[in-house]
């Protein structure tokens, strides 16, 4: 039994219950909740985030969305982020190159992702240990040639977590800055 | 099953027919954008009789910063072919038959409505439900005899806070209301007084947030409210609060 601190109470219970609790929170429909805006980290004015709250039922959760972008990179560079506490799952438009742990669902054949990826809760619901969630998403599948456009990958990608489509216009990726 | 009848019945509670000395009022099934029902008022006699609405559209869309000085040319323009006519913001009818009331007053309910959310979307005015007075009677009206109001406890740093609503939970539990509107103001206080009282660990008070959805709040703010307590939309109070006595005290599981 492990201590898990849900909304500022304490409960006791076994990792797989505080997995399957996380699995009833992925099932659940969200609402993002708010206009959101792009800010600047103090020490890195390259990258900008926002953050969005979600709700069910009209009731906030320790859940968000945030987003990562970097508009100085030289390529299109985004992250987009399910936060529970900590990430538990995430889109990354990047062209890096992914490697995947070798314990992965049989159903990801490609231990090298290149290129924008997503690593999802239930492929890497597996690295949680002790009641705490993965310290990193170790797995990811490449994204679909189908899904391409910020705005298609973010709707995309709030359709897998069950989270409400907003209005169109709500967010918007910030113009990249091009390098004198 | 439920029956056709049961149906008919309970379809039948929402409508009101009330008479003050000449004039009937109706409260029909239409919803204005605040989610006030729409009233028509019915005058005359024998067999002719006028609907109208009595400005129901604009006070339901009430305070707007400013109404345009041509106020009754643009309803007529959104009610104009339902046949009604306007005047000083009140939408009305043409003297109508008894056989003829039914229709008119849905026709009148319905182009008061018509025009209330058009306005909204034209003017971009702010939904001032009174959201306070109507959570207040919600509260009374659901908690009544286990409801506190101005509700004082202390925080960490010992300071008094007062909390607009506290409800009596089990084992002598409590849980605590704050209120807040989108304002600068409202939001730090709220943050101020739910943190200080959460940092005092008081194991008997739990500590909810509600905001009127109806305003455009920014999620950065809502994010700030979190910090104190869990911050719940007006609409969902009433099921939030039933959840905190089933669950003992936890707003929501996740």
């Amino acid at each position: 039994m492990f201590l898990i601190r849900i909304s500022d109470i304490y409960i006791r219970m076994e990792n797989k219950d505080f997995i399957q609790m996380i699995d009833e929170f992925m099932r659940r429909p969200k609402t993002l909740i708010g206009w959101p805006s792009w800010y600047e980290l103090p020490d890195n004015i390259r990258e900008l985030r926002m953050k969005i709250p979600l709700a069910i039922n009209g009731i906030t959760t320790d859940g968000s969305i945030v987003l990562v972008a970097y508009p100085y990179a030289a390529e299109q560079n985004y992250s987009i982020m399910l936060i529970y506490k900590q990430c538990i799952s995430r889109i990354d438009w990047d062209y890096e190159e992914h490697v995947n742990s070798s314990d992965a669902p049989e159903s990801i054949i490609s231990l090298f992702i290149d290129g924008p990826h997503y690593h999802s809760w239930e492929d890497n619901k597996r690295f949680c240990r002790g009641g705490l969630l993965p310290e990193r998403l170790e797995n990811a599948r490449p994204l679909s040639d189908k899904i391409r456009g910020f705005d298609n990958v973010f709707r995309w990608f709030l359709g897998e977590l069950n989270v409400v489509q907003p209005p169109a216009g709500l967010i918007e990726l910030p113009p990249r800055v091009k390098l004198l | 099953m439920i029956t056709t009848e049961e149906i008919i019945q309970s379809l039948t509670r929402f409508t009101s027919v009330k008479q003050y000395q000449d004039v009937i009022r109706v409260s029909t099934h239409c919803l204005y954008p605040s989610n006030g029902k729409v009233s028509v008022f019915i005058v005359g006699g024998n067999n002719s009789f006028m609907v109208k609405d009595e400005g129901g559209a604009l006070k339901a869309i009430y305070p707007l910063a400013e109404l345009p000085k041509n106020i009754d040319k643009r309803i007529f323009n959104i009610i104009r072919n339902y046949g009604l006519q306007v005047k000083n913001g009140n939408i009305y009818s043409r003297l109508v038959t008894k056989e003829q009331l039914p229709a008119t007053i849905l026709l009148v309910a319905n182009a008061s409505k018509e025009v209330a959310d058009q306005f909204v979307g034209k003017f971009n005015s702010k939904l001032k439900r009174n959201f306070r007075d109507e959570l207040a009677k919600l509260l009374d009206g659901q908690f009544h005899n286990r409801l506190h109001r101005d509700f004082q406890s202390i925080g960490q740093s010992n300071k008094l806070h007062k909390f607009a609503y506290a409800i009596d939970l089990f084992d002598e539990r409590k849980l605590l209301i704050n209120t807040v509107v989108n304002d600068p103001n409202s939001i730090n206080a709220c943050v101020v007084s739910t943190l200080d009282v959460k940092q005092a660990n008081h194991s008997h008070l739990n500590q909810m947030i509600i905001y009127d959805e109806g305003e455009n709040w920014r999620s950065e703010s809502i994010s700030l409210l979190q910090i104190g307590a869990p911050v719940v939309a007006y609409s969902h109070c009433r099921e939030a609060i039933q959840k905190i006595e089933r669950n003992q005290g936890l707003v929501n599981p996740f």
